[in-house]
């Protein structure tokens, strides 16, 4: 039932798409049938997986980067008050740094090459997965730090057994909300610098006036970023969640 | 003091214990407690309701520490806690919970621990889906497979039905007994108490100090009621003229 809807749904913004590109022309709105036989193009020359794995890779490297550096720093100024003290309002300030700030930034200071990529859209990240991440490690349960204690777990033991558990479900809700995050900011940061990707082929677009390749990337670009949300990320937060559920 | 085997009593000559409260001022919780037990021998620990039996609990595991005095372990220093709680990791199995206290235990005390305790059906179940029977049980296991040289057990078969509580004391006493594990039990019911240690420590109220040590002579199986009548008896006053 759900699906059925689902599909309807789709096959009536299809419908509207087309009633819109035959009153605004097909320079303006191109049809789906047009949009479909350019992303068959693009895939035929192999361009548009060239571009969409550059941007995968980009999306992949800068949310590793901020999730694991998040999860670090989130770790540390939840157990150390003194640590938070300090670094907490520059937390703040990343959080409201407007993402063009930080790209600029580090293609002016970086250089315009892929680590200045990687590092500003890992830094527009970071502050949102050390915030989450916090909220996790000033959860941790005090009594099971106390079993631990008392029963000498090694400290490989408590990170792997106790402290990553209970992190789990906070690092789960930093991942699915850092991609949304992620893989929108890489698109502007391959416009402003880089020469192939997503990013890169929509400004091409847009320099030429072209819908029809803009539409043959954004279109493409959004199924794999969905397919991954619902075969990757969501399975992982019902893997973390498990324990809550173990029937008898 | 010279005689053999002092170095496998547990000692403790608290004299002060304070803790912060939330206002600030630090409070007074423990006063003088000395006592000491031998090798094998199961102590009991009443005294009235936030008096400070898990403090001293928790003081003797190093939880929290003493402000003057000193608490010294059995040789060995191998410590098995049962908290008031069952504080079980709600991610792991049964079995895993037990082993990850006791990475160096064997498969064959485990299975004998698991065995005696009546939880060889429920190794793979996970804590949400015990009761509270069973998850006491499991947190009796953990403490036990580590092999302990000193066992502390905070009120461990509190809230349970009458029939499961007298199970689980039998159950626990014969692990304590074949294994002649020095043991210290926090309990607020004298009949329990009576029933599972050779000696009875009685705390005051706050500041708590140690009111009375005594010991229940009668061998543990022949404690019924004529012959226990008048211990009972006795730690009733001990209780009252505090
Ligand atoms: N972490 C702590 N910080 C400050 N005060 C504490 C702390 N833990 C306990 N106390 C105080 O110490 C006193 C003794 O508490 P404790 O839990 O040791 O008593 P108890 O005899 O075990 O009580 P119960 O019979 O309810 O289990 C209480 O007044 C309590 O408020
Ligand atoms: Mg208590």
């Amino acid at each position: 039932m759900n699906y059925v809807v689902r599909i309807a749904s789709l096959l009536l913004l299809l419908i509207l798409w087309q009633i819109g590109s035959n009153h605004f022309g097909p320079r303006l709105l191109p049809p789906p049938m047009s949009v479909l036989a350019a992303v068959e193009e693009q895939a035929r020359s192999g361009a548009l997986f060239v571009n969409l794995g550059a941007t995968l890779a980009r999306v992949a490297a800068s949310f590793a980067l901020a999730i694991s550096f998040g999860a670090v720093i989130g770790v540390l100024m939840g157990r150390h008050p003194a640590l938070d003290r300090i670094a907490d309002s520059w937390v703040v300030i990343l959080l409201n740094l407007p993402a063009l700030v930080i790209i600029v930034l580090a293609y002016v200071w970086i250089g315009l090459n892929e680590v200045a990529a990687i590092s500003a859209v890992a830094l527009n990240k970071l502050p949102n997965a050390i915030v989450t991440v916090r909220e996790g490690a000033r959860a941790l349960d005090r009594q099971l730090d106390e079993v631990a204690q008392v029963f000498r777990m090694s400290p490989s033991v408590r990170a792997r057994h106790l402290i990553l558990p209970q992190l789990a479900p906070y690092l789960a809700a930093a991942a699915r909300s850092g991609l949304s995050l992620v893989w929108k900011i890489v698109l502007v940061v391959e416009l402003m610098g880089r020469s192939n990707g997503v990013g890169f082929e929509i400004g091409v677009a847009f320099q030429l006036f072209d819908i029809r390749l803009l539409l043959a990337y954004a279109i493409p670009f959004v199924i794999v970023m969905l397919a991954i949300e619902t075969f990757l990320v969501q399975p992982f937060e019902r893997h973390v969640a498990r324990w809550r559920f173990r029937p008898a | 003091m010279s005689r053999a085997g002092d170095s496998d009593r547990l000692e403790v000559a608290l004299e002060c214990l304070s803790l912060p409260q939330t206002s600030g001022a630090a409070r007074q919780i423990l006063a003088d407690v000395g006592f000491s037990l031998a090798p094998g021998e199961v102590g009991a620990l009443i005294g009235p309701s936030g008096c400070g039996k898990t403090t001293l609990l928790r003081a003797i595991a190093g939880l929290v520490g003493v402000t003057q005095g000193r608490v010294r372990l059995p040789s060995g220093g191998r410590l098995g806690f049962v908290f008031q709680e069952p504080r079980l990791l709600p991610w792991r199995d049964v079995e895993t919970n037990v082993r990850l206290a006791a990475p160096d235990a064997n498969d064959g005390d485990l299975d004998a621990i698991f065995t005696a305790l009546g939880l060889s059906d429920h190794r793979r179940d996970f804590p949400a889906s015990l009761s509270l029977g069973l998850a006491r049980r499991v947190a009796i296991a953990r403490a036990f497979a580590i092999r302990p040289d000193i066992l502390l057990l905070d009120e461990p078969f509190v809230s349970l039905d009458t029939a499961l509580t007298l199970r689980l004391r039998q159950e626990l006493m014969g692990l304590i007994e074949a294994r002649s594990v020095t043991s210290l039990i926090v309990t607020h019911s004298v009949d329990e108490a009576i029933a599972l240690a050779d000696r009875v420590l009685i705390l005051s109220s706050r500041p708590a100090r140690l009111i009375a040590d005594v010991p229940i002579p009668t061998p543990r199986r022949e404690r019924d009621g004529s012959r226990i009548a008048r211990v009972e008896v006795e730690i009733a006053g001990h209780l009252s003229a505090d």
